[in-house]
């Protein structure tokens, strides 16, 4: 059984020695001008503990300080070379163009939490609750909606500037009242501690958000399917 | 915010950031993925567990050794 992690060109660099899940070594499988980083393994790997999703990411992550890399979703698991290199063939040019996308660009990940309101401050970090009961069902949607279109207007100020400075940006639902952005930015490398700065000055602006950042990422965001629904700042916008 | 809350929500987003990642994004090669849409959730929620409980565990004054190397086998 093959572990894949992840999809680069450049074959002909030669791989680190980090070791992969079950510390077992990395191997590459070649088709032309592509290579598919993996480790072989008898037992299934794949139970989703911390140490297993860090393993697979230190992977992507170290692949990614010297060649542009497509990571592959956690779990991607392969029977044989063979597979490997018939899949590395029939999706070739759509592998080769998202890599120039993402060549020398990095991911980094921006949330934008409301502060906890004072009377359901210990409750708001790890499972919100309503501060209090709406009176009424009316109430309640007004309140709700209220809430709605202020968190959109603190969304906008915190993305609109962030994004005019990513070359692409990705925004995802919240999943929860008190998550008022959630967001990934594909950014030059060389952009990454402006964009970090960017964000403080957000948070001096936006005392009343938490905004965190994290990154840089490999570019998990920006390789998927439902693709379309990125944002790619473009000559035209 | 207190200092303690800022650590564990900033630990919470970079381990809920990985979690998204890894799971939902990337290439999806092939249709053999170890984890269905189901199993994700319940990775979401064991790691609210975790989280939660490190919190608590600092909250009274416990230190929680970090994890060791050695993954499954």
């Amino acid at each position: 059984m093959i572990w894949a992690y992840a999809v680069c060109d450049h074959p002909d660099l030669p791989l680190p020695r980090r070791r992969g899940l079950a510390q077992a070594p990395l191997e590459g499988i070649r088709q032309d001008g592509l290579l598919a980083v993996v480790s072989q393994h008898t037992h299934v790997p794949g139970d989703p503990a911390l140490d297993a999703l860090w393993a697979h990411e230190r992977v992507v992550e170290r692949l990614m300080a010297d060649r542009a890399v497509l990571p592959l979703r956690f779990g991607t698991k392969l029977p044989d070379v063979e597979s490997v290199r018939a899949t590395l063939a029939a999706r070739y040019d759509e592998f080769l163009l998202t890599l120039e996308k993402v060549r020398g660009r990095v991911e980094l990940g921006v949330r934008a939490m409301a502060s906890p309101q004072p009377d359901g401050a210990a409750a708001a970090v790890v499972t919100p609750q309503p501060a209090s009961t709406p009176q009424t069902g009316r109430s309640y949607l007004f309140d709700k909606l209220a809430r709605g279109h202020r968190n959109e207007h603190e969304a906008g100020a915190v993305h609109d500037p962030l994004a005019a400075m990513a070359v692409a940006s990705r925004r995802s639902r919240s999943q929860s009242d008190d998550e008022v952005l959630r967001a990934a930015y594909l950014v030059q490398r060389a952009d990454v501690a402006r964009f970090r700065m960017l964000v403080q000055r957000l948070q001096q602006q936006q005392p009343e958000l938490a905004i965190l950042c994290t990154g840089p990422w490999p570019p998990y965001s920006f390789v998927g399917a439902g693709d379309e629904a990125t944002a790619i700042r473009g000559g035209a916008s | 915010m207190t200092q303690r809350e800022d650590i564990a929500r900033q630990r919470e987003v970079a381990l809920v950031d990985l979690v998204d990642r890894l799971l939902a994004g990337g290439v999806v090669l092939g249709g053999d993925l170890t984890l269905s849409i189901a199993d994700v959730d319940l990775v979401y929620v064991g790691l609210r567990a975790l989280i939660t409980s490190v919190a608590t565990a600092e909250e009274k004054g416990l230190a929680i050794p970090p994890a060791q190397g050695r993954p499954f086998r």
